[in-house]
Formats: structure tokens, C-alpha cells, sequence
């Protein structure tokens, strides 16, 4: 009577997780250009650019993390929350001035 | 499972075997001791202790402090009063004391009969208990850390913390972690391996979520705390100048590392209170948690958002605003989980009807206290109201108001609600509420004054104050309220004293009436036999399931193997997988702690040839206490009841000590990260020191490409040398696994011979501490491979490996591959990334 096999707890794990790791790259990298960005020779707009690039991209993975969960709540209301956390991010770029 | 519960009797004896087989050790032999019930009952104690002496250090800074221009404490003694109050209640009682209950109700509440590694457990709390204890005393020879609890240097540096004071806290510190991080292990594999059939995820008590998010998330904070105290311990000890601006390096790395652990220990902290809140409400209001999924949802929410704030910590550094920005609207969006479990909580309420009891007492209490302190928290989220408070009372009030609202006052609700679990008497109504009145009034009055003289601006940490700044009468207001809040605690002590009589069997029992698995009753060996789980609240909806369960109706009523054994089952759904034999009662887990504690507080007195000496000694008690471990197929597989025969060895990816194996291997993957960060961080700063600004060469490519083609071969040989077990040929096993140790020792010895050869020196920049830290921290992991490896030969040696009886091959070759693929990522970054940044 062996159960289901550690791969699928992974990646259900993972799934479940879609939305808050999501987050937590955008995070990374949003935080990542603003700190090191400029290091690296990107001017303040480049910064911006980027990083509404990588919000959107974000923004849609999280949507299309929903899409796929229909009937798993904790995983959509990770990926809800997830997606309010990213548009948090958002208003920071539309609101602080450059 | 339709045949369950089993009503035929229960064979004559099947009891006594089962009680001699899990009895407790008596007398002096109580130190070896592993059973859960004893170790978390040793962990609450010396918690509380530890909390205790904590709270007297904070009644002696309010003395000082309740009139102006006092001379009770002189300076030093006060920094190192302050420093140790916040050490000992972040470090040595708020973590342990909720990891305590978690190794304590974890079993009971999962219905397993032991946490999967006793022995860890064991070696955990005794590390803690002696660690802590040293560390403590370090106070009565005026060796007490005095640099704050977060110890920033450069204040903390040896130019301007010469004496050993600081040391005191970078070892103790980093060592009682590492303690944290093997309690982590056990409670994530306890909790995801060791459930009663049929409690899947989504029937899992709250607690436990919260305990396995509490876990995870001290996986991936707490090394980057480990990785500053031994860059800080680094530069203090051999001047690796990390944190030292005019050679390259910068004091605010630490910061960010310190506070990439800090923030999140906050909530580390708060989500297992969350969580007892959770098991608290549903059984005083007598109807289920409103909201369960949700609840879910936000305790991992918060643990993955809380890794997003730790610049919170930082907004009066000097830091872009844009980043600013970010981390101030990180900050707000942590509120929303942690605003969800508040109303979740609210609704509950609002469904049920409240029984005013103590428990719901401190409840009560600990909601208007950390809404408070929540709300403040979002204050203090929005960058200028930051900068006005910044280092104020203000800040002091916040962060009481959240950690002791947020924490204390559940865990006092916990211990008034699961004593009836583990003494033979409940303790006192009447006290209880005494104690609450007492600790609710008088935190507030000794707290909530800080926020006004914080906004008249009285800065945290000073010793004493001139007269005529208006600050006066609130100081002795919280001086007051510091001695009502102890007298609380202090009623609560003498309540413990007169009633707590510890009893396994006998015990109180279920006077709240409540729904989860942690009332059924019990033995050391846990519940008599291991119920089937079809919800949340198993014992409202089965009101004769305790009945059953202690009549041996389920599964596993007695000991299939002879010898102390528990359920493991699958991850998610809980499905019964294998028996796992779980080892009892040694001295070996004692002295390894024992010993291993000696070792870092040796090390910090500079004794280090007894330091090594008791290193030694750690070493070969953790052999010993290994060889005893992974048995084999010493049995065919047995029935555990219900037609279900379950093998009692496993290998391989289903098995306990892999998951564990992998978890520590996250540990060591974040620890990596942090230095990750803190190289390219340096660089950021002071690109100045990097070899190609400096003009200096790089060591030549040829020896990170032979480094490099070793670290491959010795990986290859050790996949190599699993061919070999799996087909039985015993010298060519023994034959490979010695080639990989020669094989990863000469892929470090390359790499070191090269940086060494191009002239860099770790003392001569950052730069090249950062070099020479990668390569420490990759030849630590390598000579952990290479004792684990040997130890497998020896294995072999003594007849103990083979193609079945191969858990510490598989071990040994998980974490080989991983200290390979990071000695190789560190390569590339050391000599790659120079290049590109050229």
C-alpha cells in the first residue's frame, strides 16, 4: 500500500506554491535592478523599463496560475494573494517619482 | 479501512509490551532520554527559564530608567543588559520555546507515536540547554555581548569590541541556530511523513501548518544569521575585512544579512502562536475555525511575503528610494495574510459562543495587543513617519506590542490550555486570571507609554536621560507596568508550581472538550493504536474515537517489530507507506551535544586545542550514535492491522533520512545564496578591490579547470561506486568511494593552490575574503562528504552495507552531488564573474 511517490509531492508542492514563488522572483528581481542595476550601467529608466517588464510578466503568470487552479483554494488563494502582493509592487513604480 | 475500529480483543499483553518498550529512563539516566514528551517538556522548562532571566535583566533596565539621571546600572552594564535581554528573548526563548510545543504536541496532535530523528531532537534540546546556559552566564564575568541584540558592526568590530564580549554572542549565537535549523528538520519530516492515515493536508490541524511554515521558512532564514556571524567572527578573529569600508568591504552587508533572518524571525515567531490561536478558538467556542483554507492560505502567504521585508529594518541607511519604495509596499501587503487570520478568528467567534476561560482570556488579550502592534507596524512601513521613529521608544513599544502580544500571550494561553494534556491537574482558573489581569494591565501600561516618550524623542538604548525632557513620568509609568507585567508572569510561575504534575497516562484529560487528535489519550508510545482520519475535528464527529483508539481498535495497537516503530505515510494524502523503527534512549545524543557545545565555547575562550579535542570527541559520539542507525531488513514486513503489511526499511527517495537529507541540503543552498549576495553586494560597493581594477592577475585558468575536472571525477565515481553496491562488488565499491575522496580533496586543493599562487590574500580586501570564504565554506561542506563517504566505507568494512541495506550510501551520495554542484558554482562565479564584470 505505498503511496504516491515524493516526485508528484513536488511538484504539487510546487504548484501550490506557483503564486508566492512568482512573487518572490518578481520581488527579487524588481529589488535586484534597483540595487544592483545600476552597477551593472543601466540608467533609472532602464530600471523602471525592467521592471514593469518583469510585473507584467509576473502579473501574468499568477493570472494564468489562477486559470489553471480551479478547484484547489489554497493554491488560488496563494496566487490571489500573490497577485495583490505583485500590483503592490506596481503602484510603487507608477507612484514614486523617477 | 471498513473494517476499523477492530472491536475483537486485543491479545493479553500486547499493553505491557508496549509501555516496556517506550518506558521513560529513570534516575541520572533521564539525560538520555529521547521521547518527545521529555525533550519538549525540557525544552518548554528551560525556555521559560531562559525567559525568565530575561525579563529580570528587562525589571533592572526599568529600575535604572524610572527616574532620570540614575545611577543604579553604569553604562556597560546596561549595553550588556539590553543586549542580552534581546538575545536571550529572541534567540534562546521565543524560537525554542515554540519549537518546544512543537515537539511536544506534534506527535499527540499527528497521531504518531515519536517525531521521526528522537535522537535529534535529544542532541538539539542539549546543545540548546548547555549553550544557552554558558551563554547566559557570560553575564556574571562581564563577557556579555554589549553591541545591541542585532550587533552591528562597526561597532561590533575588534577596532571598536576588542574583548571577547562580542565573540560570546557570533559563536554561541551561530551555534544555537544550527541547533534551530536540526529542530526544523525534524518537525518538517515529523510533520510530512509521520501523519495518521487519512489526514491529508487539508485535514491537518492548523498548528501543524503553521509549525510547517515555522520550519520551512527556518530553513531559508536563518543561514544568512549563520553566514554574518562567521563573516563577522571571520574578520575579528583573522581580519577578513568584510565589513571594514577602507579595505573594500561594508558594515551594511550585515545588516541586509542580518535582517534577511531578522524580518522573517518575526514572523518565524509569530505563525506558530497564530497557529495554538487556531487550536485555541474552535474549542472555546465549540464550533470549527472558520475560514480553515483561508487560514492556510495566509500562514504561508505571510511566510513567503515576511522574506520581503527586511529592508524595512534598514530605511535610515542611505538606500534608493525607488528600493525604499518597495520594501515600504512589501511591508503593507504583509498585513493582508495576517489581517485574514485576524477575521478569520473574529468569525469564529461570531459562530460559536465564547466559554471565558483563561485561555480565551489571553486570546482576547493578545488580539488588542497585536492589532495594536500590527497597526503600528504599517506606520512604521511608510518610509518618513520610519525615519522620525527610527531608533526611538517608539520602535521599543512596536516591537513589544508585536512579539509579546503576538507571541507571549498565546504561548500563555497554550500553556493554560494543553497542561490538562500533560499533568495530572489543570491549572488554576482563579490564578489564571489573576496572572492575565495582571500581565494585560501592566504591559500596557509599561508599553504603551514608550510611543508618546518615542515620539518626544527619547532614543532606544540609552542608559539614562537628563531631567526637564519631558520624558519622566512616562518612564516611570512603564516602570511600573514592567513590575505589574512580572507579578502577571510571576502568578502564573506559582499557579505552574502548585498545580503542573507531569503525567503521561492520568493526565487531566480533555476538560475543554475539544476536537483534535492531541486529547486523545495517551502513553510514552503516544496514542495506544493510530486512528483513521476523516476530518478536521476527529473527535467531535467520532465522539467514540478516544475510546476506541485507547482499546488498541486501530492500527498498530501494539509493537509489530519488538522495538519502539511509527507510522510513516505519504505527503499529501497520508496514505501508510512503511513502519520506521525509531531508535530509543543513548547517551550518545547527550554527550555529542554536550561535546559539541564545548567545542564553539572553547573556541570562543581561545582554548582551541581542548576546543578540538571536544570536537573530536562530538565527532566520534555522532558516529556512534549513526552506526547504531539505518538497520536493514532486520525484519520481514509486518501487519500493522487491517490487512495492511507494511515493509520496515526503506531507501531511496520514499525514505525519512532522504527527506531529511534534502531539507539540510536547502539549509546549505540558502547559506550559499546569502553568500552569493554578499559577494556581488561588495562588488557593488566597491568594485575598486576586484583583481581587475586593481591591476592584480587572476589565477590562471588551468587550476579552476583542473579543480573543476576533479570535483566532476569524484562525482562520477561516486555514482559509479552505486553501480558497484547495486551489484554486490564489494572492492570496487570501496575502491571508488576512496577514489572520490581523493578526488574531491584534490579539486580543493587545486582551487586553493591557485588563488594562493596569483597573491591574493584573504586579509588583503574584501575581495579576497569573499574568494577565501567560498572556499571555506565549500571545504567545510567537503570534509563533511568526505567523514560521511569514509564513514560508508567503514560501513562496508563491517559487513553493514549492502544492495538492500544502503539508506547511508544513498545519503552520502545526495549530499556528495550537491557539494560538487556548489563547488563548481562557486568556481564559476570566483573566476567567471571577474572576467565578465571586466
Amino acid at each position: 500500500m505505498i503511496g504516491n511517490s515524493p516526485h508528484s509531492f513536488t511538484s504539487r508542492l510546487l504548484f501550490m506554491l506557483a503564486g508566492p514563488l512568482i512573487w518572490f522572483a518578481h520581488f527579487s528581481f524588481i529589488y535586484g535592478a534597483a540595487g544592483f542595476g545600476g552597477a551593472f550601467g543601466l540608467d533609472a529608466a532602464a530600471i523602471r523599463d525592467l521592471s514593469w517588464g518583469a510585473t507584467v510578466t509576473a502579473l501574468a503568470a499568477v493570472a494564468l496560475v489562477l486559470w489553471r487552479t480551479a478547484h484547489d483554494s489554497i493554491t488560488r488563494g496563494l496566487a490571489i494573494l500573490s497577485f495583490l502582493a505583485v500590483t503592490f509592487e506596481a503602484l510603487v513604480l507608477w507612484m514614486v517619482p523617477q | 479501512m471498513r473494517n476499523y475500529p477492530n472491536s475483537l480483543p486485543r491479545p493479553k499483553g500486547e499493553l505491557a509490551k508496549l509501555e516496556a518498550i517506550w518506558a521513560p529512563p529513570r534516575g541520572f539516566k533521564l539525560l538520555t532520554a529521547v521521547n518527545n514528551t521529555y525533550i519538549g517538556l525540557f525544552y518548554i522548562g528551560t525556555a521559560l527559564l531562559f525567559f525568565v532571566l530575561a525579563g529580570i535583566l528587562a525589571l533592572l533596565m526599568r529600575l535604572q530608567l524610572a527616574v532620570p539621571a540614575n545611577d543604579l546600572i553604569d553604562q556597560g552594564t546596561y549595553n550588556q543588559f539590553f543586549t542580552m535581554h534581546g538575545t536571550v528573548m529572541m534567540f534562546l526563548f521565543a524560537v525554542p520555546v515554540v519549537e518546544a510545543i512543537g515537539v511536544l504536541l506534534l506527535p499527540q496532535m499527528l497521531a504518531a507515536r515519536d517525531l521521526p530523528f528522537p535522537r535529534l531532537s535529544a542532541y538539539a534540546f542539549w546543545a540548546y540547554f548547555i549553550g544557552g546556559l554558558f551563554f547566559f552566564s557570560s553575564l556574571f564575568f562581564d563577557l556579555a555581548p554589549d553591541g545591541g541584540w542585532f550587533m552591528y558592526p562597526p561597532l561590533t568590530s575588534s577596532r571598536y569590541s576588542p574583548a571577547e564580549n562580542a565573540d560570546f554572542w557570533l559563536v554561541g549565537i551561530g551555534f544555537i541556530e544550527i541547533s534551530a535549523i536540526a529542530g526544523a528538520i525534524e518537525i518538517i519530516v515529523g510533520i510530512l511523513r509521520t501523519r495518521a492515515p487519512g489526514m491529508s493536508l487539508d485535514k491537518m490541524p492548523v498548528f501543524a501548518w503553521s509549525m510547517l511554515v515555522f520550519a520551512g521558512m527556518i530553513v531559508f532564514a536563518f543561514p544568512a544569521v549563520i553566514l554574518a556571524t562567521f563573516l563577522l567572527e571571520l574578520e575579528r578573529a583573522f581580519h577578513w575585512p568584510f565589513f571594514i569600508p577602507e579595505m573594500g568591504g561594508d558594515p551594511l552587508l550585515w545588516q541586509h544579512l542580518f535582517w534577511f533572518f531578522g524580518h522573517p524571525e518575526v514572523y518565524i515567531i509569530f505563525l506558530p502562536a497564530a497557529g495554538m490561536v487556531s487550536m485555541i478558538v474552535p474549542t472555546m467556542t465549540g464550533v470549527p475555525l472558520a475560514g480553515y483554507r483561508l487560514i492556510v492560505v495566509a500562514l504561508v502567504a505571510t511566510g513567503f511575503f515576511s522574506f520581503g521585508l527586511w529592508v524595512h529594518h534598514m530605511f535610515a541607511t542611505g538606500i534608493p528610494e525607488l528600493s525604499l519604495a518597495f520594501f515600504s509596499a512589501a511591508g503593507m501587503a504583509v498585513a493582508i495574510p495576517s489581517g485574514i487570520q485576524v477575521f478569520a478568528w473574529i468569525a469564529t467567534f461570531a459562530k460559536g459562543r465564547l466559554r471565558l476561560t483563561v485561555p480565551s482570556l489571553f486570546i482576547l488579550g493578545f488580539f488588542a495587543i497585536f492589532v495594536i502592534g500590527g497597526l503600528t507596524g504599517v506606520m512604521v512601513a511608510m518610509v518618513p513617519f520610519n525615519w522620525q521613529v527610527h531608533d526611538s521608544y517608539f520602535i521599543v513599544a512596536h516591537l513589544h506590542y508585536v512579539l509579546f502580544g503576538g507571541m507571549v500571550f498565546p504561548v500563555f494561553a497554550a500553556i493554560y490550555y494543553w497542561v490538562p494534556a500533560v499533568s495530572a491537574r489543570a491549572l488554576s482558573e482563579r490564578l489564571g486570571r489573576w496572572a492575565f489581569a495582571l500581565m494585560f494591565t501592566g504591559f500596557n501600561i509599561a508599553f504603551f507609554p514608550m510611543h508618546i516618550a518615542g515620539l518626544m524623542g527619547m532614543p532606544r538604548r540609552v542608559y539614562t536621560y537628563a531631567e526637564g525632557l519631558g520624558w519622566e513620568w512616562y518612564n516611570l509609568i512603564s516602570t511600573v507596568g514592567a513590575f505589574v507585567l512580572a507579578a502577571g508572569i510571576l502568578v502564573c510561575l506559582v499557579d505552574l508550581v502548585l498545580n503542573f504534575r507531569f503525567a503521561v497516562s492520568g493526565t487531566a484529560g480533555n476538560i475543554w472538550k475539544a476536537g483534535t487528535l492531541d486529547w486523545l489519550p495517551n502513553g510514552m508510545y503516544g496514542t495506544r493504536s493510530i486512528p483513521i482520519i476523516t476530518s478536521r475535528e476527529p473527535l467531535w464527529d467520532d465522539p467514540e474515537l478516544a475510546g476506541d483508539v485507547q482499546k488498541g481498535r486501530y492500527y498498530l495497537p501494539g509493537a509489530s517489530t519488538g522495538g519502539r516503530e511509527t507510522l510513516v505515510t505519504s505527503p499529501v494524502d497520508a496514505v501508510p507507506q512503511y513502519l520506521l523503527q525509531v531508535p530509543g534512549q543513548s547517551w550518545r545524543s547527550f554527550l555529542a551535544a554536550v561535546f559539541t557545545a564545548a567545542f564553539f565555547l572553547l573556541l570562543t575562550v581561545k582554548l582551541v586545542t581542548l576546543a578540538l579535542v571536544c570536537g573530536v570527541l562530538a565527532l566520534a559520539m555522532i558516529i556512534a550514535w549513526m552506526w547504531q542507525t539505518d538497520p536493514g531488513e532486520n525484519h520481514p514486513p509486518v501487519s500493522i492491522g487491517g490487512g495492511i503489511k507494511l515493509p520496515v526499511y526503506v531507501t531511496g527517495k520514499i525514505s525519512h533520512s532522504w527527506w531529511a537529507v534534502v531539507i539540510l541540503l536547502l539549509v546549505a543552498a540558502s547559506m550559499f545564496v546569502a553568500l552569493l549576495f554578499s559577494y556581488l553586494y561588495i562588488w557593488t560597493v566597491s568594485p575598486q578591490v576586484w583583481p581587475i581594477a586593481e591591476g592584480q592577475p587572476m589565477p590562471e585558468l588551468l587550476w579552476p579547470i583542473g579543480s573543476a575536472a576533479a570535483f566532476i571525477a569524484s562525482s562520477a565515481a561516486i555514482a559509479y561506486s552505486g553501480v558497484m553496491l547495486t551489484k554486490a562488488r564489494v572492492w570496487p565499491l570501496r575502491l571508488t568511494l576512496l577514489f572520490s575522496c581523493v578526488a574531491l580533496a584534490t579539486a580543493l586543493a587545486l582551487e586553493f593552490h591557485g588563488q594562493w599562487d596569483s597573491g591574493l590574500r584573504p586579509t588583503a580586501s574584501s575581495y579576497g575574503a569573499l574568494v577565501y570564504t567560498f572556499f571555506t565554506v565549500e571545504a567545510q561542506l567537503a570534509v563533511a562528504a568526505l567523514i560521511m563517504c569514509i564513514y560508508t566505507v567503514a560501513r562496508s568494512v563491517a559487513g553493514m552495507l549492502t544492495p538492500v541495506r544502503r539508506a547511508t550510501y544513498d545519503n552520502t551520495m545526495l549530499f556528495w552531488h550537491y557539494t560538487v554542484g556548489q563547488g563548481l558554482m562557486s568556481l564559476l562565479i570566483v573566476h567567471g564573474f571577474p572576467r565578465i564584470a571586466e
